[in-house]
This record gives C-alpha cells, structure tokens and sequence, in this order.
C-alpha cells in the first residue's frame, strides 16, 4: 500500500522522469512489486474465469443431460425444419420470449461441443490480443504503418472470428418466428386518436390568428436565413467574362521573361502571361509558333498572328483543365482531362473530343524590340461555358 | 439465473428509466439470416470508421491555402512551395506516428463505405424489398448515397494535391454549367474562379461537419425504420407477409453483427496498412500552371467522367444564353439517374396498382421486367464506366481514343437493351422451370393444414403470392 501511495504522489514530483529512476533506485524495486503483484492478481483472475466457465458449461451439459430423456423421443422429429416447433412458435410468439422457442439444439449442446467451440474461441482472441500487443510494441517503437496495418487488423479479425465463432458454436441456433405488426393502425386506434385530436383543436381559441402569426414569421424567417447566404461571397462578376489581358501587355513566360520572335522554333511552345500578373491561371496562354503559310485563321484575325506565332487560352473550354499538350505533326493541341483536341491552324476549333468551343485567341503583335504583346483582351471568355456566356 | 437479472448497474439504470420491458422487447427483436442483409451493416459500420478516423485527421489538417515552403521529412519535396493545406497532409502523413496509416484507413473506409451501400442497393432493388411498406427508407438510401458521394468528393478535394486541385477546377466548371443560378453558386460556394481561398476551408467544413451530421440523421432514421417495420424476408418455408422469421438480436444476433462490424474494421486495417492509396507526395502540391495529367476521380464518380468524355460537343445556345456541353453529361445525367432510382417504387406500384404490404422478397427470377430494368440500369452505368478510362484502354490496346470513344458511344445505347432482354429471356426461363417443377399449390387454407406436416408445400405457396400480386 505504501508503495502506491507513493507511486501517487510521483506526478505532483517536479523532477523530469527520466532522472527520477536513476536518483531512486528504490522505485525500480518498487515497480517490480507492483508488476509481480498486478501479474498475481491476472492470474486470479483468470482462474476465476476459467473455473466460472467450465462450471457453466457442465451445468448447461447437466441440464441437457437431464432433458434427454425427456426429449429423446421427440427428437428425430425436432431436427432441423421440424414443423411442430414451428407452430410451436407461431402460435405461442405473441406473447413471447425465450420461453416460447426454448428448443435446445441436440448437437450444439453436448458437453465436447461447446469444448471445441471454447477451444477455437480462446484462440481467436489469443489471436486477437497478440495482434494487439504486436500493434502496441511497433507504435512504441517507431511505428512502421505498413505493420501497425497488418497488427491493427489481426486484433480486430481475432475479435471478429471470436465473436462469430462464438456465436456459432456456443449459443444456439434457434430459429425465431414473429408476427409482424399490422402496418396501418387500427380502426379504434384511428378513431381515438382522431377524437382525441379534435378536443385538444377545441383548446386553440382563435386559430385563425396562429395562421396570421405562423405563415408571416415563417416567411420572415425564411428571409433572413437565405439573406445570410448572400454573405458567403460576392455575385459573378466580370472577372468571368475576361482574363486581364489589355492591348499593349508583353507576354512574359513564368521566370519573367518577354518572348522575343526569335524565341520559338517552329512547332515548339511556350506557357506566357500579362506582365502584371504572371501566374494567373484564368490568363495563362499557349503561344506556339506554326508556319505561317498553313495557318487558316478568320479575316478579321488575319493579323493576329505575327511571324506564325499564334496564340489561344490555356484553359480548356469544356471543363477548365490545363490544356497542356501539343502534337507537333498534326498541330493539335490536346486536353488530357477528357481528350479534347483543338486545331492551331484552325483558330483552336475542337477537333474531337467533348469540347463545344474553340480555345479563345489572344491577338499578337510584335514590338520594336521584336518581343510579342497583347493586341487586346481575348476573342472570348477564356474557361468553361456558363450561363450567360456571349 | 440468479434472481438478480443484469447487475446493479442495470438496476440502477432501470431505477430512474424503467427498462426492463423496453429492453426485454429490443432483445427478442428478429432479424432474418441471410448475407445479403448484412451489406447495409458493412456500409454502417465503414461510416463509423470514417467518423473515427477523421476526427483523428482533423486534428492534424489545416484548410488554409496560404503558401508556405515545405521543411518536413519527405525530402523529395524538401524547398518546394506548396499550400498549406497540402504542407498539413504531408505532416500528417509523414511525421505523425500512425498518421498515414489513419489518413490511408479513412479513405479506403470512404470507398468501402460507398461501395457497400451500392452494394446494398443493388439488392434491395434486385429482390424488390422496396416496396410497400418500405418506400420511405429506399428515399432516405438513395439520399445517403447521394451525400456519401458528396462527402467522398469533398474529401479528396481537400488535400490540396494536384490531382484533387484538377478534379476541384472540373467541379467548378461542372457548377458553373447549370442554368441560370450556376454562376451564382460557383461565386456564392467556392468563392470565384476555384481553388479560391476560401474553397477548401468550405469544403472542410463540410466534409467533416455538415454531411456527415446529414447523414447521421438519415441513418439514425433508416435503422429506426428498419427496426419499427422489421427486415424483409426471403421466400421460405414459414416466411409469410405476416411473420418475420430469423434469429433474435440477444445474443445470436448481436454476436455476429458485432463479429461483421469487426471484421470490417479489420478489412480498412489491412487495406490501410498494405495498399497504398491516394499517394499525394507523388501528385505533387497542386500548381495551377503544372500540365494536369490524366487525372481520375475516386472510382464511384468514374460513370461521370465516362459520361462527360463520350459527350458530344454540342452547346445550346437560347438566344443570349448559353447552356454548355458539360451540363448535360454531368448535371443533367447524374440529376436524371437519382431520380429514376427516386421514383422507381411509386412508378412500380403504380403501373401494378398494388396496394399490397410486402415482407417476402421476390427473388430476380421471379420478376423478370424489373431485373432486367435494373440490368440494363447497371450495364449503362458499367459502360460509362469504362468510358472514364478510355485513354488508359487505349494506351492498353493501342487504339486510338477516337475509335474506342465511337465504339463506347454505340454501346452506351446498345448494350443496356440487349442486356435487359437477355436477362428477361433468362429469368422467365428461370421462372417457366421452376413452375413446371412446383406444380400449382392447392388453395391455400388447405396448404395452412398440411403444414404442419410437409413444410415444402409452404413453400410453394409463398412462391405463389408474387404471382397473384403483379409480377412485374
Ligand atoms: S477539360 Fe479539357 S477536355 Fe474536358
């Protein structure tokens, strides 16, 4: 006793615990008890256990030994589907329980029966509580996750069989009948309630006036929490219907640096943004440099494309992935979300694919220093469609 | 027994709330032997995993998308900017004892969880344990798998990784397709042109807050109704509309339900230590410039996916107005597939005018137009499926996409059809042998007599009441 008063009070101790063993050597003596003393009483314990289930278990075969004699006669009949526990059951379940299907089942309930089920339940948790240790011993010393997997589902598959082993060797398998209830309530239930409704309706005076107070506040309440929403955030606005490119902007590429028309060979590509806001997913855009002979551009974009450098969004059209990959033989750029292909020469229309709409072109022009700028914003919104989309 | 049933604590407890009855009640509650009752309870018990594990990982996730520059012991990653949403996964995963085993469990739970309940639905559809009386608990099952898909997509959203970044801005282009109120939903809900800075805080707090109180509640009302209506029964000897045949909850019952419920637990513990799942120190921080590669979603949104690929490119445009491609691969279908699984138990009863309660299942065979309605649904599906993935089969085979897309758009329209008159043509075969077999029962207060004495007669005679019924 002493011992563990003192181990009580070792908390309440400021010094770190690491030294504590070391400046007392007592205690190491003193934990040993306690190991040696916890150790004894598991051993009781266990005893107690063992000794209360055999104890059960030859109680139970001593019944059923003693029903045997009774029962033999019945029992070719009772095995398996016997019809008479049946109506045994059926009729006498109303007002059931236990007692009404209490047919013991001959072969589950000898003696060696319920041995061998004690035997593979008993492994099974052995089973389960070294998965337990084991988890317990490589948490503590590191914590390998691939183990402590493997440990975590040994215990809990151990416990699992223990369980169904158990149900299906120790308890017996009777087969329970029920009447099911009546699912509409009966007429005098119907009626009861239905007088008991209209009396309790006679105790509201003025019911009108609950209308007049419910149907307003319900509104009103309605209201207030769908203007709430409204805070989440701000409505669409334009950033939808444009990325920030303005006349004049030199593309940069992502380090920073203006793409000169000697930069690109041909069929080759670069990623550019405006200068101001490189980085920006919604502006990001593809230069590539094609041929200029085969480009296939519109009138009205006939100068859009210096030097066959032509330029389209980035953004897919159809669901807003990256559209991040040029076949050089076929001039297509291609979308590896869901495989849409656009055509360069063609102004980025879909070739194939699930996309509706072109990729949007960003008009080019080369400066006096012969680096590419913006010759405005985009032809269209860049991304995905919406509602309201010109 | 002692004269002492249940201990003093029991009579504590039953001192201040009077239990004996109710519990006495509770434990001689049936419940019917079967496997294919116990899918339900797989998916229950996977939802109870995701609960524990995820508010081990909640502890450790950090929503924000603020750039911060990674010092943990990954050191492939070492230097590399990254949100720090993705900077928190990473520790949890790599320098929290056991953290990645937990985050792996949680997710494996989450396909397992959502597995399970298609498993499960797949079965109530396919013995007809819909209908009446049940009707209401086939609304709140279709409405949890709508919120399981919900939530599974939110939380593979969160990681901030680049595949979950990819998928989040498909999302966005998705919500933004629906008429009308789409681009006030996507500037309401995900704060603009996605990832914004606020989108994964909501999604957060709706991954580990809103659905999954949603879908307790929903749960709490499934199981209650299940218990208030009991379990459905397949044909059998004994098993009427009127009886519920089984084991008994205490103890038989409980045991091996608590057994299943271990067992799962030991199925994600597995999983979760040995395979490896959603990696995202190999996808990398999400980088809105990176080339998104061919990113897949979490496999229950594969029919999506397939859908939007096989998809045409066609727009509708209604004068100013434009409803985009994607609106009808993935708002419209998905909208159009859970209200068919919605109304399927009105349309049924309807068409059949039955007004009868049903507590014995029809087995497929026996209900050749609804089996095969339900083949066709799943072929559809399947095929979808498989269009989801058809670059990876083309890169398999060495096709071309386009020519595997055509052959997948064909099949969409053809291979439901045929399957569901296949499947017709072998059920009523299934059906004329087994009414050639069992010659018709006599009436049946007459069969109610021999009972007793010959159980199979009783069987004939439950096989026969789908018959006089509808069979549908
Ligand atoms: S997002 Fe580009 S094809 Fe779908």
């Amino acid at each position: 006793m002493t011992e563990n008063g003192e181990q009580n009070n070792a908390p309440q101790e400021s010094e770190p615990v690491a030294d504590r063993n070391e400046r007392n050597p007592k205690r190491i003596g003193q934990l040993i008890v306690l190991v040696v003393l916890g150790w004894e009483l598991c051993k009781l314990v266990a005893r107690r256990a063992v000794a209360k289930a055999f104890a059960g278990g030859a109680a139970v075969s001593g019944e059923t030994a003693a029903e045997y004699p009774e029962t033999a006669a019945e029992r070719p009949k009772t095995a398996a589907d016997c019809p008479e526990t049946a109506t045994e059951h059926f009729g006498s379940a109303e007002n059931t329980g236990r007692a009404a299907d209490r047919n013991l089942d001959p072969q589950r309930d000898t003696t060696t029966h319920q041995q061998w089920g004690m035997l593979l339940v008993v492994c099974a948790s052995a089973i389960a509580l070294a998965g337990g240790v084991g988890f317990l011993l490589i948490y503590w010393t590191g914590g390998n996750n691939l183990l402590l997997g493997v440990t975590l589902a040994v215990s809990f598959g151990g416990l699992g069989s223990a369980l169904v082993l158990y149900s299906h060797w120790l308890m017996s398998r009777k087969e329970a009948t029920e009447p099911r209830e009546e699912m509409p309530s009966g007429t005098v239930e119907r009626e009861d309630f239905a007088e008991n409704f209209q009396e309790s309706e006679e105790d509201i005076h003025r019911r009108s006036l609950l209308k007049w107070i419910a149907v307003p506040t319900a509104g009103m309440i309605a209201a207030m929490v769908v203007s709430l929403f409204r805070s989440l955030g701000r409505p669409p606005d334009p950033s939808l219907f444009s990325a920030v490119w303005t006349r004049g902007q030199r593309l940069m590429t992502l380090d920073g640096r203006p793409v000169n028309v000697n930069a690109l060979e041909l069929g080759s590509t670069t990623i550019v943004f405006p200068e101001d806001s490189i980085g920006d997913e919604k502006a990001q855009t593809v230069v590539v440099r094609v041929n200029e002979q085969f480009l296939q551009l519109p009138k009205e974009r006939a100068n859009w494309a210096p030097m066959g450098y032509v330029a389209y969004s980035r953004v897919c059209t159809h669901a807003g992935c990256d559209v991040g990959l040029f076949e050089k033989t076929t001039n297509l750029l291609m979308c590896p979300c869901h495989q849409s292909t656009f055509d360069v020469l063609k102004a980025a229309q879909p070739t194939s694919g699930p996309a509706a709409r072109p990729l949007p072109q960003l008009p080019l022009y080369a400066d006096a220093d012969g680096n590419l700028r913006a010759g405005g914003g985009f032809s269209e919104p860049p991304g995905p469609g919406f509602w309201g989309m010109p | 027994m002692s004269g002492r049933p249940g201990g003093h604590f029991a009579q504590w407890l039953d001192r201040r709330l009077h239990l004996a009855k109710f519990v006495k009640k509770a434990m001689n509650h049936v419940f019917p032997d079967h496997w294919s009752f116990m899918l339900g309870e797989v998916a229950l018990y996977s939802f109870i995993i995701l609960v524990i594990t995820g508010t081990f990982l909640a502890m450790f996730y950090n929503s924000s998308s603020a750039q911060v520059t990674y010092h943990g012991s990954y050191r492939a990653l070492d230097g590399v900017k990254m949100s720090a949403a993705y900077e928190s996964v990473m520790h949890l995963s790599f320098d929290v004892p056991a953290g990645l085993l937990i985050r792996q469990m949680h997710h494996w739970a989450a396909l397992i969880f959502i597995a399970a309940i298609l498993v499960h639905l797949a079965r109530i559809f396919f013995t007809a344990a819909y209908r009446r009386p049940r009707e209401i608990n086939w609304l709140i099952g279709v409405t949890l798998l709508l919120f399981a898909f919900g939530n599974g997509f939110f939380g593979y959203s969160i990681a901030g990784d680049l595949l979950s970044g990819a998928g989040l801005r498909v999302a966005y282009a998705i919500l933004l397709s629906v008429p009308v109120v789409g681009p006030w939903l996507t500037f309401l809900f995900l704060g603009g042109t996605v990832p914004a800075s606020v989108t994964l805080p909501r999604f957060y707090s709706f991954h580990i807050f809103l659905v999954p109180a949603v879908i307790s509640i929903l749960l709490a009302f499934h199981l209650g109704i299940i218990w208030r209506q009991f379990h459905t029964n397949y044909p059998g000897p004994r098993r009427t509309d009127e009886t519920i045949v089984g084991s008994r909850l205490w103890p038989s019952y409980a045991a091996k339900s608590l057994g299943l419920c271990f067992f799962v637990f030991a199925l994600v513990a597995m999983l979760g230590g040995l395979v490896q799942i959603d990696p995202i120190w190999v996808y990398g921080p999400y980088d809105p410039i990176a080339s998104t590669p061919g990113a897949q979603p979490d496999w229950y949104f594969g029919w999506i996916e397939g859908a939007m690929r096989l998809f045409p490119g066609i727009n509708l445009h209604l004068g100013p107005y434009l409803i985009p491609e994607v609106f009808f691969p993935a708002v419209l279908l998905p909208a159009l597939v859970f209200a068919a699984l919605y109304v399927y138990p009105f349309v049924e009863e309807f068409i059949c005018f039955d007004r009868e309660y049903h507590n014995v299942l029809r087995l497929p065979y026996q209900q050749p137009i609804n089996t095969s309605i339900g083949c066709g649904f799943f072929v559809f599906l399947a095929v979808l499926f498989v269009a989801g993935g058809d670059d990876v089969i083309a890169v398999a085979t060495g096709g071309s996409v386009v020519t595997i897309r055509l052959i997948l758009r064909l099949l969409v329209f053809v291979a439901p059809p045929v399957a569901a008159v296949l499947i017709y043509m072998l059920c009523a075969r299934a059906r004329r042998r087994h009414t050639a077999s069992h010659p018709p029962a006599p009436p049946e207060d007459v069969v109610v007599q021999e009972e007793t004495t010959d159980s199979s007669n009783e069987e004939v005679r439950t096989h026969c009441d789908w018959k006089e019924k509808c069979d549908w």
